[in-house]
């Protein structure tokens, strides 16, 4: 009762959120006709030249699209594994540290990196890694050959997922530590009676006791499939590495905005949103499957 | 009812549209009168006669009028207070026009300022006026965002740019026009910048009695004696070979570390459109030749001889201005940049200029560059097109030295001297113009003038300039940096120039066919990535092969045919 006759207040307080919406994502969505258009900014999409599929065909035949679907898909499951599993086992084993002191500096120290932009981070990462950088000088301690890893289509990719787990697992383990502090304390307690050493009751008690925040997150993810961090990338590759680590959306900033092909780029963009929408679709139904997770 | 609230608007529209066509027609009346005025009030003793063209040229705006303008920030530091928009240069040309220039966005570096570029022409939110290249042109004529400029050329461009653009033979403003209509005022490159050059530290070569270098060969020796042999001297195993860029080559102008004359000695000319030896218009990438060249390089890059890191720097004279290196490709300005930062940072460096590789018949051959590759357009609708024009007329004036204001313009020299900033930098537009044949010219002046020959009197203001540069670096080398730019270009890229036989190849074709307007970026971006790999070994030499099939297949064909056409028209 005393929720409806408020209710005014409430929608008006969306109401921004909404604007904001329809502003930034739904009225761009009519722009995706370009992908149909022989595109010029002149003539706006109404003077422009319709072509059907013409872009698309292209697409295909470009042997870049084969690369840039798959490099995007690698990268963002690699990604989605890494900190899934990362961010878990150090939350659990922050959670065994016991002086209360401790655990907090170190939570606050692993996930100051969140804070940094990666245009910073990829100038730093640029030092460490290059040829007479820190990496290298101590590979040549033990006699290793310096490596390019900025150059090397084998180095880079790893390279782009270990940057990004360094930056995010303090940060993603807020989450997990969040579900351990839910876990009863009976339960250990109980363990620890029934006689259940250390891992037995991590193993027992704890894990089952996160699981469904590990399965949430995980399908969560998946809807995010198609977005391996335009930030991350473009601040870090160069023409060498493209054939390892150019992504969909790092493609259509060269192809759009450098070689003025505005079609082609949205041709392409429009794709992964269509793949996109159906992973965000799939994960959304399997979030609501199996952890019970559901927004209506 | 309805009928007549239609007739009733129809009325009223129209009665709007006439208001508005004669506001229109008495403010262009009041700027005729306006301008009549000033001729009158200019010319009050002469009586009546017309004002000449060169007046109009340089006539200062009575009112204040703005012009907007995209910009690149260069690298230069200026006196405190002083900012891009706001310096000795701008408001030296402010004075001069009563142009306000205003920057509607800046961007510094070559790639950040295409890209700004780039976003207003695909947001139609073009500043009033500014610098774009050749693909971008087109697509503005294309979309028919800019100013027709003919008549505002013809009536306020004037006579030094004129006579400047006449120079090209009418080629120059040939580029910039469409359809009988002018749409920018394209810069004036000359000749000498087509080249490039081979630039060695010639105290290295002393150090480690190498001899000058000829033929490839040679190249190869050098740069295996400089990674290898320490010519720095420092004990540590930290100089480079040859340096690249990740460009591999440019094609028409060079800038440093273009690979393009490594190229042009095996015959290959990439990037340009050339007559193979049955007269087929074929264009220089996919030209069997090409594979040498890049067998070679691979080969280098392999063994070392190549900077290993010379792909991922961000500004690609990183290692040049760092001295690391003692060999690398460029054209003949090359020591105004970037080597007076090198010479800067390491006084002993002594960089002499060479034109090779040669072929295997001893020539050195080289592609050479269109006239023009940089355009000023107005966007459509300003209504000061010619304050454009005006800027271009009076930094152009200052640029060639024949501005008659002595006193500021000595100001503003001295002010350059003191604090290294070059004025050229803060002119609201990147775009030179000179005559094509300027640097051969000036060169062998200089030379007669330095034995004797000649008297120095008689010269203009520019060969002056670079002359009395050549004294003071003779009588005091490397003390005044300013002198030693001119002078070392002049005695090392304009010799060369001037001295060396060369083998010229013009493209046949320097624009844009109906095709490669939507197919040629993603050609450009398949060659430039496949020559780059095959360099540093991502992919075999074998590659070049499949390259040239897909290129073919991927729009390359259509376009030779269509190249084919427009060339066999001419």
């Amino acid at each position: 009762m005393k929720i409806r006759k408020n209710a005014i207040h409430y929608n008006v307080m969306v109401l921004p959120g909404i604007i904001f919406l329809i502003l930034f994502s739904i009225v761009p969505m009519f722009y995706a006709v370009m992908a149909f258009q022989n595109f010029k900014p002149g003539r706006g999409i109404w003077g422009s030249e319709w072509v059907g599929l013409e872009n698309f065909s292209y697409l295909f035949m470009l042997p870049d699209s084969r690369l840039i679907f798959f490099n995007t898909v690698f990268l963002a499951v690699m990604k989605i594994i890494a900190n899934l599993i990362i961010p878990l086992v150090f939350a659990l084993l922050l959670n065994e540290v016991r002086q209360r002191f401790m655990r907090k500096t170190i939570q606050t120290i692993v996930y100051l990196p969140h804070f940094l932009s990666w245009v910073l981070l990829a100038t730093i990462f640029f030092d460490v890694f290059s040829l007479d950088g820190m990496v290298n000088k101590l590979f040549g301690l033990f006699g290793v050959d310096p490596i390019l890893f900025y150059a090397s289509n084998k180095w880079f990719p790893g390279i782009i997922i270990a940057t990004d787990v360094w930056k995010e697992f303090g940060f993603n383990a807020i989450v997990y530590l969040a579900a351990l502090t839910g876990i009863n304390p009976v339960l250990y307690e109980a363990a620890d009676i029934d006689g259940a050493s250390r891992f037995r009751q991590l193993w027992h008690v704890t894990l089952p006791g996160v699981r469904t925040t590990v399965v949430l997150l995980g399908t969560l993810a998946l809807g995010n499939v198609m977005n391996a961090n335009f930030d991350q990338i473009f601040n870090m590759y160069n023409p060498l590495v493209y054939q390892s680590s150019d992504i969909i959306d790092t493609y259509v900033y060269r192809v759009g905005l450098n070689d003025l092909q505005y079609s082609l780029a949205t041709a392409v963009g429009l794709l992964k949103s269509v793949v996109s929408f159906i992973l965000v679709v799939v994960s959304y139904f399997m979030a609501s499957r199996f952890a019970n997770y559901r927004i209506f | 009812m309805k009928a007549k609230l239609l007739l009733l608007t129809l009325a009223f529209s129209l009665v709007l549209s006439a208001c508005s066509s004669v506001n229109k027609g008495s403010s262009s009346d009041e700027k005729s009168n306006n301008g009549s005025a000033a001729n009158t009030q200019s010319n009050s003793g002469g009586g009546t006669t017309k004002p000449s063209d060169e007046d109009l040229a340089y006539e200062k705006y009575k009112d204040p009028v703005t012009l907007t303008i995209g910009f690149k920030i260069p690298d230069d530091k200026l006196a405190d207070g002083d900012t891009n928009d706001n310096n000795i240069a701008s408001r030296y040309f402010e004075s001069l026009t009563n142009i306000k220039v205003v920057h509607s966005w800046e961007a510094k570096g070559d790639d950040a300022f295409k890209q700004k570029v780039n976003l207003a022409i695909a947001s139609n939110d073009l500043p009033d006026a500014m610098v774009v290249d050749r693909n971008q042109l087109r697509k503005l004529i294309d979309n028919d965002m800019l100013e027709d400029l003919t008549d505002v050329y013809d009536q306020y461009g004037s006579k030094l740019v004129k006579d400047i653009y006449a120079s090209t033979k009418g080629m120059a403003l040939q580029d910039a026009t469409s359809d009988g209509k002018l749409y920018g005022l394209p810069n004036v490159a000359i000749e000498a910048d087509a080249p490039s050059l081979l630039w060695v530290r010639q105290d290295w070569l002393d150090k480690l009695k190498l001899q000058a270098p000829k033929t490839i060969d040679d190249i190869e020796k050098i740069a295996q004696a400089f990674v290898d042999q320490d010519p720095d001297g420092n004990n540590k195993k930290d100089t480079l070979g040859l340096t690249g860029d990740k460009q591999v080559v440019y094609g028409q102008k060079p800038n440093p570390n273009g690979f393009d004359s490594i190229f042009g000695s095996y015959h290959a000319f990439p990037k340009n459109w050339i007559k193979d030896a049955n007269g087929n218009v074929v264009y220089g990438s996919v030209t069997p030749e090409n594979k040498e060249a890049l067998a070679k390089l691979a080969d280098w890059y392999k063994r070392g001889l190549i900077d290993q890191q010379f792909a991922l720097y961000k500004e690609t004279q990183e290692p040049i201005v760092a001295n690391k290196t003692g060999l690398f490709f460029g054209p003949w300005w090359m020591p105004y940049w970037p080597l007076a930062d090198s010479v800067t940072n390491d006084t002993k460096a002594d960089w002499h200029a060479y034109a090779v590789p040669t072929d295997k018949d001893g020539k050195f051959v080289t592609h050479m560059a269109p006239v023009t590759d940089r355009y000023i357009v107005v966007r459509k609708g300003y209504e000061h097109p010619e304050a454009a024009v005006k800027m271009l007329n009076v930094f152009t004036r200052y640029e060639r030295r024949q501005d008659p204001n002595t006193a500021e313009v000595k100001k503003l020299d001295d002010y350059a001297v003191a604090t290294g900033v070059h004025i050229r930098n803060y002119y609201p537009f990147d775009l030179l113009l000179d005559y094509s044949d300027a640097v051969v010219k000036r060169y062998e002046a200089v030379q007669k003038a330095l034995k004797g020959e000649v008297d120095p009197a008689t010269f203009d203001p520019d060969t002056k300039q670079v002359y009395d540069f050549s004294v003071i670096e003779k009588e005091n080398p490397k003390k005044n940096m300013d002198a030693w730019k001119p002078a070392i270009a002049y005695a090392q890229g304009g010799r060369i120039l001037a001295t060396e036989p060369m083998d010229k190849v013009y493209s046949v074709f320097y624009g844009t066919t109906r095709t490669m307007e939507t197919k040629w970026a993603t050609l450009e971006k398949l060659e430039n990535e496949t020559f780059l790999k095959i360099i540093v070994g991502d992919l075999p030499v074998s590659a070049f092969d499949d390259f040239t099939a897909q290129w073919k297949k991927l729009g390359g064909d259509q376009i030779t045919a269509e190249v084919t056409d427009i060339v066999n028209k001419k």
